[in-house]
């Protein structure tokens, strides 16, 4: 292999050789054109050194969209244009995409990639080349490009979902890209091939990927119902009108945005089953004395079971568009608790309504009663005992000391008789 | 050979066989619903076929349940009124003396125990205990059963208070049967290990001078039992 590079270099400088020698020395060196460079890593065979191929397919470099527009190697390899010596050496400057794509290389600058590599010098980091490609870049209208909507899944995947690198570069949020596949949008991506379903760069951007941290970021906490808005545009109207929207938007740390319980990555149908069930422990993460107080009703004890043909939480007070009991556009407000009863329950009154379906026990403010019901159950159930419990304790032991003294009795009986032979 | 009196009818007999089928029903169909987030409850819903066929099962044995009970109490109501029922189950006076009369007696302080008719306090406590079990769950049961048709009648604070109802009196008859009345039919050492009298209807003679003096004696009067 280095044989054949070294001899190909050979081959080269004979060529080229008797212009060099026939120009005057002061003057500065022609430039190579595609074709000297490709006279050497043309060559399948083409290798540096450390025997790593520098191996250029002159074909797939004129399929690309740089090699089809008539980009000279020299233009990103800026290096090379003054090189008087060849074969060049072998470290040269990276090659310099911002010479033509400043602005997307300036947001490249602000995004997490470049900085992992510029503040952590982690340089598992991905650079331009890492998601386009090098000498076989194509548009990313092109079904085949590496940054092609359908593939750019691939892409991202190759580092974020992949455990070794992940752990190399100490990606915080681990494999997402599996779990993306098997999301909604991913299946529809990748399953269905729609090119409307969302795919990375939809929700992170591209060039200026940010933290989730960063308060610039497409998916900063209060940045993202708008995001997901771009696509969801009705549901996130009803949304920031909601009583969790209202509150992101005066900045409460706690007000859930769609990711609180829709999750990132496994977004899922919300009208599967275990997506259902699923979603109650997400409004219990933050409205936990309901969740307990509906585990009691004969609503929540059903849904724990597995079964959700019953109300859970979205199904009295929306999802989107909740609003606090006193605000009359509530579903469960006292105008319309009927009428959200009645999705159910067909015959429900006013009185029905009166149901609590948070109902407490031990709330004597909120339930008297079932707080006094609760209580008298109790005690009657703990007075049956105590007395039960005394009584057959007692009547057992005096009942075991008769026998015994009976049979003690019995045995006195025979062993006397024994005695008497 | 001893000699058995006839103490239970067989309508007596068919009662408690059936009270005590619907109640295994009742209790293998209840319990996982009140224990619903416990391992052995998940397991128990999945063997019976899910929560929809438990709760159909449950109901099933509820409505006959409560048909049997009553068809007991309009019994009772139609004997007393004709002036067949000898009244035998209804608490008085003498059961409160009894009942403190035993228990000093289990404690050792006096030398025997009441002597009783019939029927001894402890199972005229648990008759009565079963009957107003049986209003409670019954009662209970048809709320949950139908809560549209009951709230228009009552308020919707009725239905959870129901719920509690039920499902606390569900589990004390539960622990009843199994702490109490399994000692008092099984576990006596009376009778260990195994009461028969509900189901043969028959009980011997030597059990009706230890357990039941006073009818034996009232028996007498009227007919000469050692005779027959």
């Amino acid at each position: 292999m280095i044989r054949a590079f070294t001899l190909c270099c050979v081959l080269i400088l004979t060529l080229v050789g008797p212009a060099a020698a026939g120009t005057p020395p002061q003057a500065a060196p022609k430039p190579p054109t595609n074709d000297d460079c490709l006279a050497c890593h043309g060559d399948a065979g083409a290798v540096r050194g450390d025997g790593r191929s520098v191996a250029v397919k002159p074909e797939v470099f004129g399929a690309s969209i740089h090699g089809a527009g008539g980009v000279a190697c020299i233009d990103c390899h800026a290096d090379l244009a003054k090189a008087a010596e060849f074969p060049h050496p072998e470290k040269l400057a990276p090659a310099q995409c911002a010479s033509c794509h400043d602005t997307a290389v300036a947001a490249y600058d602000t995004g997490v990639h470049a900085q992992a590599r510029r503040t952590s010098g982690n340089l598992t980091a991905a650079t331009c080349a890492d998601c386009h490609g090098s000498h076989d870049i194509k548009p990313s209208a092109d079904p085949d490009s590496r940054t092609h909507h359908l593939r750019l899944i691939e892409t991202c995947g190759r580092c974020h979902g992949n455990e070794e690198i992940i752990k190399r570069g100490k990606i915080a949020i681990g494999n997402v890209v599996d779990l993306f596949r098997d999301s909604i949008h991913g299946k529809a991506l990748i399953k269905s091939g729609l090119s409307v379903a969302p795919t990375c760069s939809d929700c992170h951007g591209n060039h200026d990927i940010r933290r989730k941290s960063d308060p610039t970021s497409r998916v900063f906490r209060k940045s993202i119902p708008d995001t997901c808005s771009k696509c969801h545009t009705g549901v996130g109207r009803l949304y920031w009108e909601s009583v969790h929207g209202t509150q992101v938007a005066k900045g409460s740390p706690l007000a859930p945005v769609c990711t609180s319980c829709h999750t990132a990555h496994d977004i899922r149908r919300s009208d599967v089953e275990g997506w259902k069930l699923e979603v109650i422990k997400e409004c219990g993460t933050c409205h936990e004395q309901s969740l307990n107080t509906y585990r009691d009703t004969f609503h929540g004890q059903v849904t724990a079971l597995g079964y959700s043909r019953v109300a859970s939480c979205a199904d009295c007070h929306g999802s989107h568009h909740i609003f606090p009991k006193a605000d009359a556009r509530s579903t469960v407000a006292p105008a319309n608790v009927v009428t959200t009863c009645k999705k159910c329950h067909f015959g429900a009154t006013a009185s029905f309504a009166k149901y609590d379906p948070h109902g407490d026990p031990e709330n004597h403010a909120r339930n008297p009663f079932l707080f006094y019901t609760s209580k008298f159950m109790k005690m009657l159930l703990f007075g049956v005992f105590a007395f039960f419990g005394i009584h057959t304790g007692l009547w057992f032991a005096r009942g075991m000391q008769v026998k015994t003294a009976g049979r003690m009795r019995r045995r006195k009986g025979q062993d006397s008789g024994e005695d008497g032979e | 050979m001893s000699t058995y009196l006839t103490r239970f009818t067989l309508r007596q007999r068919t009662e408690h066989a059936l009270v005590m089928s619907l109640f295994v029903v009742l209790s293998l169909t209840g319990l996982p619903q009140k224990y619903f987030d416990a391992a052995w409850a998940r397991w128990m819903i999945d063997a019976l076929g899910g929560i929809d066929r438990i709760r159909w099962f449950h109901r099933a044995a509820g409505l006959s349940f409560t048909a049997m009970t009553a068809f007991h109490l309009m019994y009772a109501v139609g004997s007393v009124a004709t002036g067949r029922s000898p009244l035998s189950i209804v608490p008085n006076r003498k059961d409160f003396t009894d009942a403190i009369q035993t228990l000093q007696y289990y404690l050792g302080r006096v030398d025997a125990p009441a002597q009783f008719d019939r029927f001894d306090y402890r199972q005229k406590f648990e008759y009565w205990g079963l009957v107003l079990g049986a209003v409670v769950v019954i009662s209970t049961g048809l709320i949950l059963y139908f809560p549209i048709l009951f709230t228009h009648f009552f308020p919707g604070e009725l239905v959870p208070a129901a719920k509690v109802a039920h499902s606390n009196e569900g589990l004390m008859a539960f622990l009843v049967v199994i702490l109490w009345h399994i000692y008092n039919a099984h576990l006596n050492p009376d009778v260990f290990p195994f009461d028969k009298t509900i189901f043969t209807g028959k009980i011997s003679l030597e059990r009706m001078h230890h357990e039941h003096p006073l009818e034996l004696a009232r028996l007498k009067h009227v007919q000469d039992i050692e005779e027959t």
